[in-house]
């Protein structure tokens, strides 16, 4: 029960990572807050899957990999927040001499490991730490090392968070400082707590501690990328009303302006009339290829469809026509084989719905009152 | 609880990941588009993506217990809830009363009587009945297909015009597995380990495809740019409460020079300019393009002290000086910031200044 608790939030938040790191790879790499949100990401979730209870025994020596990975995670978080809080943040070289020990501090223990015992260990930090702590020489060092870098990082991040504090402009992140030096410094009180205290907790509190802590990193994890994605776009939003042309990208440029002229033109000569026309047609007709024209009738005439686009202008037409008191004996039939339909049903269909009347209703409404 | 099925962690790993992409896939979903029919299709949509890997487990099914009525109702829906969706993701326009919404009610009551009921009865009946479901189960799968193609001609949306084809080739493959494995083997081949691990893993990859589909990161405090001190998005407010107050904050500025005030704070300037403090942040950032206080106040006072660097009859006043009367506390601050904005430090400035002119 207990275990499945902790495989769920821990997974998710797994893959919560992953995703975050995918899609700040895709989107932001270009920006160093972007490359270290990735980076951070990928550790994190190093990290949450060696810390799961029994992985060493699932995957073996692969295990010294994402350690590897993993134990860089406050490092990194470390130049991440820098990165978040300071806007004009780049790695100096102090920064690179701070990670590279810290890493090396961790990866000190690990090489002490395979010293002592002639094989990679296959088991989670805490294990591995408690198992050189017993029979290592250098363990206390390269861990007082680790663990000084470790609380200084953390101090440091939060100083910097708290002192930006009165300076920043921006509304959202203003707000996120204090949640995050509230939040980080409950998060280390426990973390400390719980190291100090770890010795005299049963087995069973220590499983407890463990799914308390893949959940808040969960809540945590989702809670950021909730606020960091959003959907694509508004095109699948899907438009619901359909008549109003949504948003018009304003002051095409020069090449757009001639083919919106020549479409304009077209329109205006009765070509939008053939009956049957598709936009490949249309495209031939107006000689420009046909990924030009969804876009030129997408974004500058703001229709999203294009059967929208020839009933706009087909629509228009037939109501001159059936306002026109000379062709009043026209059947509407007529008119509607002009316009370019096949048959009476969608002509009236698409006539209601841009005018609220059918054919017939409006010539006889426009014929009373003239 | 020793009598939970044992757990197989790569099985879970997917299933598990699937369950948290699709949530977020159906949050995202209700968030940013808003209280609109197609966001709770598409969040039903998705939850139903969730409940199917819930309802498959075995582990989760025990796991849940009770609460997995719930969790049915999703899980039977979601062909229903996929096909919705679709149908108003791809067709602009369509009024799902009343005929869809009473076909999916239909579909889903003969369902439930099939499950619950018909296919126990005699021989005849259950063969019938099971011929019928699979047909309309099918049927559905065809027309959802059907409209997500047809109209990819006539679309106008580029980004949606190839999500179409994305999204017939992931959502039918999806679809068409569950329906056919559920059609071919009963309940209980279902449970097979080998079956289970394809389900979760198909899932995973479905939900996987969507999210990077459909979704991207936002413009935050985050990532937004490059991270320089001046964005240099400058834009004049069309509110005009908002453009007194931008004249003001620049009046106090520019001509009355309280950016040489010492230690002036954001606080400070508010009082002067007699605006509730929120909204002067607001009105240096949004308007004038500052992302932090510290920025704004370094841009006025360097670009003083500049002119009185250059200056030749200032130039025995010492650096100090210049720096104390343009309100900076101490050297350190002032030579950071004029390197940081002129690539020089000070006196390297005014002897470069002074050898030109």
């Amino acid at each position: 029960m207990i275990e499945l608790l902790d495989t769920m939030f821990r997974y998710s938040a797994v893959v919560c990572c992953l995703l975050i790191a995918v899609l700040a790879i895709r989107d932001a790499r270009c920006q160093l807050a972007g490359r270290l949100a990735a980076t951070l990401s990928i550790c994190t979730s190093a990290f949450l899957m060696i810390t799961a209870p029994g992985m060493g025994l699932i995957i073996g020596s692969w295990m010294v990999v994402l350690e590897v990975i993993g134990m860089a995670t406050p490092a990194v978080f470390w130049l991440f927040s820098l990165s978040l809080f300071d806007d004009k943040f780049s790695i100096k070289p102090l920064h690179a001499i701070v990670v590279g020990l810290f890493w090396f501090s961790g990866f000190a223990v690990v090489a002490e490991y395979y010293y002592l015992y002639g094989h990679f260990a296959a088991m989670s930090p805490v294990e591995l730490h408690s198992a050189v702590r017993e029979a290592g020489t250098w363990f206390p060092v390269s861990n007082g090392i680790g663990s000084m870098l470790k609380v200084g990082m953390m101090g440091h991040v939060l100083y910097t968070a708290w002192q930006g504090r009165d300076e920043d402009l921006l509304e959202g992140r203003r707000r996120f400082r204090a949640t995050f030096v509230v939040g980080g410094s409950v998060i280390m009180g426990v973390v400390v707590f719980s190291l100090s205290s770890a010795s005299r907790l049963s087995p069973e509190d220590v499983r407890l501690v463990d799914v308390a802590i893949s959940a808040a990193v969960m809540v945590i994890v989702f809670y950021l990328l909730m606020n960091v994605t959003r959907i694509n776009s508004d095109w699948l939003l899907g438009d619901l009303t359909g008549k109003t042309p949504n948003k018009i990208a304003d002051a095409p440029d020069p090449t757009d302006a001639l083919d919106l002229a020549r479409l304009n033109d077209l329109a205006a000569n009765a070509a939008l009339l053939e009956q049957g026309l598709t936009i490949v047609r249309l495209a031939e007709i107006a000689k420009m290829p046909e990924h030009r024209l969804r876009r030129l009738i997408n974004q500058h005439m703001g229709f999203r469809n294009f059967s929208d686009f020839l009933n706009h202008h087909r629509i228009e037409a037939a109501k001159d026509r059936l306002a026109d008191t000379g062709e009043r004996h026209t059947p509407v039939l007529t008119i509607a084989m002009d316009m370019g339909y096949g048959s009476l049903g969608p002509f009236n269909r698409a006539f209601k719905e841009r005018t609220g009347q059918t054919p017939t209703e409006f010539r006889r409404g426009f014929l009373a009152s003239a | 609880m020793a009598d939970f099925p044992p757990i197989d962690l790569a099985e879970m790993f997917f299933r598990f990941s699937g369950i948290s992409l699709f949530c977020l896939l159906g949050i995202l979903i209700l968030r940013d588009f808003e209280n609109r029919q197609i966001a709770w299709l598409g969040a039903w949509a998705s939850a139903s993506g969730a409940s199917y890997l819930i309802c498959t487990s075995p582990t989760l099914n025990s796991f849940f217990g009770a609460s997995m009525l719930l969790v049915q109702v999703f899980c039977h829906s979601g062909q229903l809830a996929i096909w919705l969706f679709s149908l108003s993701q791809f067709r602009d326009k369509l009024r799902l009363w009343p005929t869809y919404i009473l076909i999916a009610l239909a579909f889903y009551i003969w369902q439930r009587m099939y499950f619950d009921w018909l296919r126990f009865e005699d021989s005849i009946i259950a063969l019938t009945s099971a011929v019928l479901y699979a047909v309309a189960r099918f049927s559905l799968i065809a027309h959802m297909l059907y409209v997500a193609w047809d109209g990819r001609g006539d679309d106008l949306v580029e980004a949606r015009r190839r999500f179409r084809t994305i999204y017939i080739v992931t959502v039918s493959i999806a679809v068409l597995a569950v329906v056919i494995s559920e059609t071919v083997f009963d309940q209980q081949d279902l449970q097979n380990a080998n079956i289970l691990m394809f389900q979760s893993v198909g899932m995973w990859l479905l939900s996987a495809v969507l999210v990077w589909q459909i979704t991207n990161l936002r413009k935050t405090a985050l990532f937004d740019g490059p991270s320089g001190s001046r964005s240099g998005q400058t834009s004049v407010p069309n509110d005009p409460n908002e453009r007194h107050d931008l004249e003001t904050v620049e009046r106090l500025i520019e001509t009355e020079e309280l950016y040489l005030k010492p230690g002036l704070t954001i606080a400070g300037l508010a009082a002067e300019a007699g605006l509730p403090e929120h909204r002067l942040r607001r009105l240096i950032n949004m308007h004038l393009g500052y992302r932090n206080f510290a920025d704004f106040l370094n841009h006025y006072r360097i670009t003083a002290a500049k002119s009185r660097l250059s200056s030749i009859d200032e130039r025995n006043i010492p650096v100090l000086t210049v720096a104390m009367d343009l309100g900076y506390g101490s050297l350190g601050p002032f030579n950071r910031a004029f390197k940081e904005r002129v690539g020089l430090t000070p006196t390297e400035y005014r002897r470069k200044k002074l050898a030109d002119s």
